[in-house]
């Protein structure tokens, strides 16, 4: 074992590894990393991240070998690179590219071809028994797949460990005329997406190859993936389904497609509970995807995916992807498909699945990189702890434990810190987001501020949110619906007056509501009860952020 | 006469007088063959004196002992240079058996080698007994002759590519890194152990499989590491489970590396002898491989010597029946040890140090790592190479959950709960950690832990003889070197703790230096009674706060109650006055009467009625069954007592208590 200290890196045995964040040659190990290794947490002065399978994966998607990562690894290392990581390394990237999937030389509408690396894998791969049902004979030397099943292939052999080289080929869809505006319809600014905008959608499209096309690119929140997508679709020319989270972030896709492409209104469509277009571009909720009349009962509208010759199909959010989504998406192979993402991060744990139905990742920038360049908001959080209103102690105290959190989040004592953030804040642009609705209507009426829950009607979260983004509406209370891709640029203080129990992805979506670049500085306010449940949970969100880096400060109120 | 030598040699005063007091007191045939050997002529001098003169001095300049051993055949090189490894002694035949095994030849040849050496001074023999003899090399003679045998006693090296290297575990770090390491989980995981002593067997799986990257599982490596912390009683038995003794940990790791080192090799010795000699020889070679037979063949004759030199001192000069039996040795219980490597490249075996055994013979002044890595998740990194005493300080404040390159461990709010148990202080746990991360304190931790550890600690009992000293010698008992150990916490300038047990050393040793201890130890408290007086006078002090609190209350207590009243005799009203009505409250107690009825009832096991004032000033009647009069926390005194009507256990304050009186109940 040779210790070299002035390295950067740690390789632990179980593909864990630590980056000194500090360090003079951090920039270089990190870009490096970056390629084969997902990051996992990135704290102010150690990063982690990890080796596993769909990171190399996806490294060799991207053209990295063996020799490459293992080097590499070898020359950051303050230690040996631990020899189970190395062989574990090797055998994992050779096994990309051992199965392929091509188009059929003779029957391509129906069927598929693969090709193995040996006759070995071909052996071992045929004789795996929920792949074996799946395959058709194919003359004496081949083996192919029915055009239906290849999701589904994909998606099994990558669970018994072979991650299919998907290089069929895409059907082009029908043709849509789609550019970039120079200057925006609406404000009329000078637009160019960033050059990480373009350079993310360039190594999805890879020149149209085969080989591209398909994949998730990765982004924080507030860096403008909606740019990326709408780059893409530029690349594409073709007709579109976006699938979006809610109604609010399809109506922002809409709006965004209009402002900033060349696509008119005409063929720009909403498919939502409310409103049901289809058009050459069609921005649908993954909610109405997956909507039926009782739990047995067929999906009504997942026709949509078939109702027009879509070229291209994009994911917003693919984390969220719901399964029903990824069922279609398996039998959606043959158009190309778009991820956007700011964690690959499922709390499914159905990374795999992405991988196989979406593609591989694309593309990644750290969003220290980011804000370094000043593309996201500097942001700050603080946790105030607030102690019990006496007159909610004893109810905390008899109350059963499902509902001790609740109680803790509703403290009326909170009122008195909000007020004083509110007084402190009162020339800045603040969302008060929270999950409990009762809590949030009191707080709207207290402060006179507009409330969005998930029962206000479409047309007026959309009047309410247009009069914040236009500065007429200063502060707003939103409930969980704001969570997801819900733009609102100015947006610089988020007071967090309740969440759901720990749940991370959560806490990293309502930061991102300030993200978007702006003159101040971005906020963070999360008031906690003291001593309670909430604070227990809150530690755990907390420890979340401060994972991917932000600052955490803790202060404590007096009691009132 | 001798200075002369020595001024133009490399050997120093000492060691040229030693030299020549050596042949002094050697035979004149021993010293004649010597200086002939150098190339003297004995004959031409007059007096050994002289001889031994001349001896000396070409000995130290060098020159005339380099000529000789260039004049040496190679046989006579081969055989003195085996004589050396042996430890310059060996038993005339054994040691003929053994020039046979290790250089061929035959007896014969040998025995005329043997005595070519012992012509020119280089090798003497004892006297006879029944035939038995030892060759030996005159002591001082064998440091001159390392430099000219150099080459021929050096292990061969070997150096291949492909050289393969059997049960590779790269990751191999210094051992006080594994010892701590696996000090720190036995601490939090202890053990379970059998009747027969052994680990349980899903406790042993469990650690095999959390020590994976530093031994494989059943390994003899791990049973090195828990015997290595049992035999100096880190670890040690408790009931039925294994745990660590924290002070001897604490004191192992006070230890300096060398005292360190050594312990090491004791223990490494129990398993293999002269492992450190092995070491070293190995070492000297630079990290290339060492061929198996050459090392073999070495640690053979250094065990061969060792047993030539007990028996020789034993007079036990007659070769045993078993002597020489056993030819090869095995290394495997260093590579057990982790301080070996094997490799083997076709047919043949060769061995290196690993860097665990390179880490614990180089002394490495300058550490690879001093600080630790502690995140906002409360999460602590800490590389291999780390001090010793500052993993095992990290395994307490927080839970190891991996050993790897860098231990992993986690903080939370029961391991410093545990830690503020072992004696941590709040202080220290947070300047700790500052210190030593390489960023600080994050926010957030820092605030986190001051919330879960709250005041504990802020009032500690001490158990220590407390030593005082006059502020005008401070310095010097400071600054004595033998009295400082002594000193073993200084709580301010002047005062320390010592201990109790060595207090007669102590001050034998004060007496030494020119201190006045004084005759007595100081107790506190001084003298029993003395105590009991303190006590009764705050026992009569709590009775005079309540006498006090009393008076006031009388001053207020008027009793005033409208259906005691009556008119004034000798006014208008008297003749209309009706008889009165009879108090049927108990009388009015001062808080000595209080008290007094009170231990009147308890000892009677009678019920007392009594008007009680409570906080907010009402009145109440009660009815209650006296259990003792104690004092609270407040210092005042309070009546325990059942409430007979509510059923309840309740103190009353002995001055809120107005009226009382023995209770009877009516029939």
């Amino acid at each position: 074992m040779h210790i070299r200290p002035e390295n950067p890196l740690i390789v632990q045995g179980d593909g864990k590894v630590l980056l000194e964040a500090r360090h003079r040659r951090y920039e270089e190990a990190r870009d490096f990393l970056g390629r084969f290794a997902e990051l996992e947490t990135s704290p102010e002065l150690l990063h982690t991240y990890r080796i596993n399978p769909l990171s190399l994966w996806n490294a060799a998607s991207a053209g990295m070998g063996v020799t490459e990562i293992t080097e590499g690894l070898k020359a950051f290392s303050k230690f040996d690179v631990p020899q189970e990581v190395l062989q574990t390394i090797a055998d994992t990237i050779e096994r990309y590219g051992m199965v392929r999937m091509v188009a059929h030389p003779t029957e391509p509408d129906r069927l598929l071809r693969l090709e193995f690396g040996s006759g070995y894998v071909a052996k071992l791969v045929t004789n795996e028994k929920s792949l074996r049902e799946l395959l058709v004979e194919d003359g004496r030397r081949y083996w192919a797949v029915s055009q239906g099943h290849r999701g589904i292939f994909k998606q099994r052999a990558l669970q018994a460990g072979w991650p299919v080289q998907d290089v069929a080929g895409f059907r082009p869809g029908e043709h849509l005329e789609t550019t970039l505006r120079p200057h925006t319809r609406l404000s009329d600014r000078p637009f160019q997406p960033r050059p990480y905008q373009q350079e993310a959608a360039r190594r999805w499209w890879d020149e149209g190859s085969p080989l591209g096309g398909c994949g998730v690119v990765v982004l924080a929140c507030g860096a403008g993936k909606t740019i990326v997508a709408m780059t893409a679709m530029s690349l594409v020319q073709t007709k579109t389904l976006i699938l979006a989270t809610n109604q609010a972030a399809v109506a922002q896709w809409h709006r965004e497609l209009l402002d900033k492409t060349s696509l008119t209104e005409d063929q720009v469509g909403m498919y939502t509970g409310d409103l049901k277009e289809i058009k050459p571009v069609t921005v649908a909720t993954y909610q109405i995807l997956t909507w039926r009349r009782t739990k047995t009962a067929e999906f009504e509208h997942l026709h949509l995916f078939e109702d027009q010759d879509w070229g291209l199909v994009i994911y917003d959010e693919v984390h969220l992807l719901p399964a029903p989504v990824f069922g279609a998406t398996a039998t959606l192979q043959g158009r190309r498909r778009l991820g956007l993402t700011a964690t690959l991060v499922r709390e499914d744990g159905r990374e795999g699945d992405v991988f196989a139905l979406v593609g591989p990742k694309r593309y990644d920038l750290p969003w220290q990189m980011l804000q370094a360049q000043g593309f996201i908001a500097d942001t700050r959080c603080y946790e105030l702890r607030v102690p019990f209103a006496t007159a909610a102690v004893r109810s905390y105290e008899l109350a059963g434990e499902a509902e001790k959190f609740r109680i803790a989040s509703e403290n009326p004592a909170k009122m008195r810190v909000i007020d004083e953030l509110l007084r402190k804040h009162a020339d800045d642009n603040v969302l008060i987001i929270g999950t409990y609705v009762e809590q949030l209507i009191e707080i709207s009426k207290r402060f006179r501020a507009p409330l969005i829950t998930g029962k206000t009607p479409h047309d007026e979260r959309e009047r309410l949110f247009e009069g914040f983004r236009k500065g007429r509406i200063k502060l707003l209370v939103v409930s969980k619906v704001a969570n997801f891709s819900i733009d609102l640029p100015d947006a610089n203080i988020a007071i967090q007056v309740s969440g759901s129990f720990g749940s991370r992805q959560e806490e990293a979506q309502r930061l991102g509501r300030i993200l978007r670049p702006k003159d101040k500085p971005a906020i963070f306010y999360t008031v906690v009860t003291a001593d309670t449940k909430e604070q227990d949970f809150a530690l755990k969100r907390q420890l979340f952020l401060t994972e991917q880096g932000y600052r955490y400060h803790i202060e404590d109120r007096k009691a009132v | 006469m001798l200075s002369g030598a020595a001024r133009r040699r490399k050997l120093s005063k000492s060691e040229v007088e030693a030299l020549a007091d050596y042949l002094n007191r050697a035979s004149d045939q021993i010293v004649n063959q010597l200086y002939s050997g150098l190339g003297g002529q004995p004959g031409r001098l007059s007096s050994k004196e002289r001889m031994i003169q001349l001896t000396v001095r070409a000995l130290a300049v060098g020159n005339r002992l380099g000529a000789l051993f260039r004049g040496l055949h190679q046989r006579d090189r081969q055989a003195l240079s085996l004589l050396v490894q042996c430890g310059g002694i060996g038993h005339h035949e054994e040691l003929r058996q053994e020039l046979i095994l290790s250089l061929g030849g035959s007896e014969r040849e040998w025995t005329k080698v043997l005595a070519t050496l012992g012509d020119k001074g280089l090798v003497a023999a004892t006297d006879e007994r029944d035939g038995e003899f030892f060759y030996l090399i005159p002591e001082p003679l064998i440091p001159l002759m390392l430099e000219h045998l150099k080459e021929d006693l050096i292990l061969p090296s070997f150096v291949h590519e492909d050289v393969r290297v059997a049960d590779e575990r790269p990751f191999c770090p210094p051992m006080e890194f594994s010892v701590i390491s696996l000090a720190s989980y036995i601490s939090q995981h202890p053990p379970r152990l059998t009747q027969r002593h052994d680990i349980f067997k899903v406790h042993k799986d469990e650690m095999d499989q959390f020590f994976h990257q530093l031994w494989a599982p059943d390994s003899d490596l791990f049973s090195f590491h828990i015997d290595f912390l049992m035999m100096h009683g880190m670890v040690e038995l408790k009931g039925d489970r294994l745990s660590v003794n924290r002070a001897v940990v604490e004191e192992w790791l006070a230890l300096d590396d060398n005292d360190r080192r050594d312990l090491l090799f004791l223990s490494l010795d129990k398993r293999f002898p002269l492992s450190e000699w092995v070491l070293w020889a190995v070492h000297d070679l630079g990290g290339q491989w060492v061929p198996e037979r050459p090392l073999q063949a070495l640690y053979r004759r250094w065990r061969r010597g060792e047993e030539w030199r007990e028996r020789f001192h034993k007079d036990l000069w007659a070769t045993p029946k078993n002597a020489g039996a056993r030819e090869g040795y095995g290394f495997t219980a260093l590579i057990n040890a982790g301080m070996l490597e094997l490799g083997v490249w076709g047919q043949e075996k060769f061995y290196r140090l690993t860097p665990r055994a390179l880490a614990t013979l180089e002394d490495d002044e300058e550490r690879d790592f001093t600080q630790f890595y502690l995140t906002p998740s409360f999460e602590v990194m800490a590389p291999a190479g780390l001090p010793a005493s500052m993993l095992f300080r990290l395994g307490e404040l927080g839970e190891l959950t991996a050993c790897d390159r860098a231990n992993t461990y986690k903080i939370t709010e029961v391991t410093i709960e545990q830690a503020l148990e072992k004696g941590w202080r709040r202080d220290d746990i947070l300047e700790f950690l500052r210190e030593n991360s390489q960023l600080g304190l994050p926010d957030n931790v820092e605030h986190t832990l001051r919330s879960w550890m709250g005041h504990h600690g802020d009032i500690e009992y001490h158990d220590v003889m407390l030593l005082t000293v006059h502020r005008s010698q401070i310095r010097r008992l400071e600054s004595n070197r033998r009295l400082k150990p002594f000193l073993l916490h200084r709580f301010v300038p002047g005062m320390y703790a010592v201990d109790r047990t060595r207090q007669e050393e102590l001050n034998k040793l004060l007496a030494e230096h020119g201190f006045t201890p004084a005759n007595q130890v100081r107790r506190y408290p001084d003298d029993p009674l003395q105590v009991d007086a303190r006590e009764r006078l705050l026992g009569q002090l709590a009775e005079a706060r309540t006498a006090r609190e009393d008076l006031v209350q009388r001053g207020h207590a008027a009793d005033t109650q409208p259906e005691t009243l009556c008119a004034v005799p000798g006014s208008g009203h008297q003749a209309r006055q009706k008889k009165r009505k009879k108090d049927e409250l108990p009388p009015r107690r001062s808080p000595r009467e209080v008290r007094e009825l009170c231990d009147e009832a308890i000892a009677k096991g009678q019920h007392i009625e009594m008007l009680y004032v409570t906080r907010d000033q009402q009145r109440k009647l009660v009815r209650i069954a006296p259990e003792r009069v104690a004092v609270n926390q407040a210092g005042q005194q309070v009546l325990v007592a059942r409430d007979l009507e509510k059923d309840e256990r309740l103190s009353y304050q002995v001055v809120q208590i107005e009226r009382m009186a023995l209770y009877k109940p009516k029939k």
